[in-house]
């Protein structure tokens, strides 16, 4: 039987999970329908994560290895960054934006992941 | 009169008779909690009102939210008044390393770590095995120093969460890190610290070495400034029957280490209680020698309890309701018998902290309710 996700999509997963689990996912996004795409530049491929009104899903972008190819996934939001900076929270990032470390199109999913990563 | 958890802790740790017999839970895994989430046992919204405003953690393997949802309904409105009075949280190994010889991660101790979805949707992660196969593997890992260094911001976090835990729900919170056994074996595997140890003991002493400088003895030194009362570190020496390793090597190689823990913890005013798992009874001894204050885990069926209870008073014993049968598969009621019994043969006379082997994993709800039931029940002297 295969894993149904592995490694970093597995890791994120836990963290939403834990959140459905405990009912949070509802309270802190009840209404929100997301599509966002996170690529660790040094962890590819990129992963799709879809919030929906309480509920979430992941699933790993096999073909999505670059940041170059970012533009071409359907979705309302993307980042590509190394895994040290997610880690290093929103300094980091906002760091990294500033050098062209970090990929991004718009600030909704750094918005929500840090949300999601401030549940203890 | 009634104790607070850390004095009835304290108390059977120094060898003396406390108010009552108290309660260890190590945590639980996704499947335990998915499990009790689901049960009538689950946190309400009440209950989540309250541990989010105490900031009480969530997080897996400790899950001291639903820890403290045992608590007396004087701490927790719903608490299902089955008070754990002890419980655990560790840090360290929280780094994660790339390598040029895997794409794979390697957490701190050198390791493989596999993070997991099963098609059940239930998530789950542990160790995989070694990833330092070859002397220039390990030569790699120890140019990656600078990477392994222990971060302060874990341990002053952790702080605070031990500091919630007792004030607000009086629960203790056992603090520690992983051990040097498991440190090195995670790393290196048994068969290269079966091979070493005999072919090139230097070297293996020089990895040893390598990790206790690194971040062993620094996490320690940062644990300790945080001024825990009690520190319990895992390393599991044992098989079902037996040693991982040869007895020998452990006293040449591992017993050094694993007395700078206990003196680390001792000389900062701690407790220090030691997690092992399997049969471990050649090692207790040792343990005494080293001034160990419990040890916990102690599976029933690998362990002569009651030979551990008679021969190394000294010695707390703690866990010993067997988690991988009897907690998953009996009655309530089975078990309720069954925790009368242990605390018959082994907490007549202290010494004994009762609670499951090891984390909960596909444990029922229903039956790790009714064993803290029952250790309230029959905990009394």
């Amino acid at each position: 039987m295969c894993p149904m996700l592995e490694d970093i999509p597995a890791f994120l997963y836990i963290l939403l999970w834990e959140l459905k689990i405990y009912g949070k996912l509802e309270k802190i996004f009840p209404d929100l329908q997301i599509k966002m795409v996170l690529l660790l530049t040094d962890f590819p491929p990129a992963m799709l994560i879809q919030i929906d009104k309480g509920d979430f899903k992941i699933e790993p972008l096999e073909d999505i290895k670059d940041s170059k190819d970012l533009d071409n996934v359907e979705c309302d939001t993307y980042m590509a960054l190394p895994i040290e900076m997610l880690y290093g929270g929103a300094d980091k990032i906002l760091q990294g934006i500033a050098d062209k470390k970090v990929k991004i199109n718009n600030y909704k999913i750094l918005e929500i992941l840090g949300k999601i990563m401030s549940v203890r | 009169m009634k104790m607070s958890a850390l004095e009835r802790i304290l108390t059977v740790l120094e060898g003396k008779i406390p108010d009552r017999v108290p309660s260890f839970c190590l945590g639980g895994d996704f499947q335990f909690v998915d499990n009790f989430m689901k049960s009538s046992f689950a946190l309400t919204e009440e209950d989540m009102t309250q541990l989010d405003r105490d900031k009480v953690a969530y997080k897996q393997p400790f899950i001291h939210a639903i820890i403290a949802k045992f608590s007396p309904p004087d701490i927790l409105p719903n608490g299902l008044d089955a008070k754990i009075d002890l419980c655990w949280q560790t840090v360290g190994g929280a780094s994660i390393l790339k390598l040029d010889f895997t794409d794979n991660f390697i957490t701190q101790n050198g390791g493989y770590f596999k993070v997991l979805v099963r098609d059940s949707g239930i998530p789950h992660f542990w160790y995989t095995g070694p990833a330092l196969l070859k002397k220039e593997h390990i030569k790699a890992y120890w140019n990656k120093e600078k990477e392994l260094k222990p971060n302060k911001t874990s341990f002053s976090q952790l702080s605070k969460i031990r500091r919630t835990m007792l004030k607000k729900y009086d629960i203790v919170v056992a603090q520690g890190i992983s051990g040097p056994f498991e440190n090195c074996v995670f790393g290196i595997g048994l068969a290269n610290f079966a091979r070493f140890a005999r072919k090139d003991p230097a070297f293996l002493q020089e990895h040893i070495g390598f990790q206790w400088e690194t971040f062993e003895k620094p996490s320690l030194n940062m644990l300790m400034e945080r001024k825990p009362d009690i520190v319990m570190c895992g390393d599991d020496y044992g098989f079902n029957s037996g040693l991982q390793i040869n007895v020998k090597y452990w006293r040449k190689f591992i017993k050094p280490i694993l007395a700078n823990y206990v003196n680390i913890a001792h000389d900062g005013g701690a407790k220090f209680i030691l997690h092992s798992c399997g049969d471990i009874h050649e090692v207790f001894p040792d343990f005494v020698e080293l001034g160990i204050d419990g040890v916990e885990s102690l599976k029933p069926k690998n362990n002569d309890l009651a030979m551990y209870r008679e021969k190394y008073p000294e010695i707390t014993l703690v866990g010993t309701i067997d988690d991988s049968e009897m907690l998953i598969y009996e009655s309530p009621e089975f078990i309720r018998n069954s925790v009368k019994e242990s605390i018959k043969l082994l907490g007549k006379k202290g010494g004994f902290i009762p609670g499951p082997t090891n984390f909960l994993l596909d444990h029922p709800a229903e039956n790790i309710v009714a064993l803290f039931k029952a250790i309230q029940e029959f905990g009394k002297y």
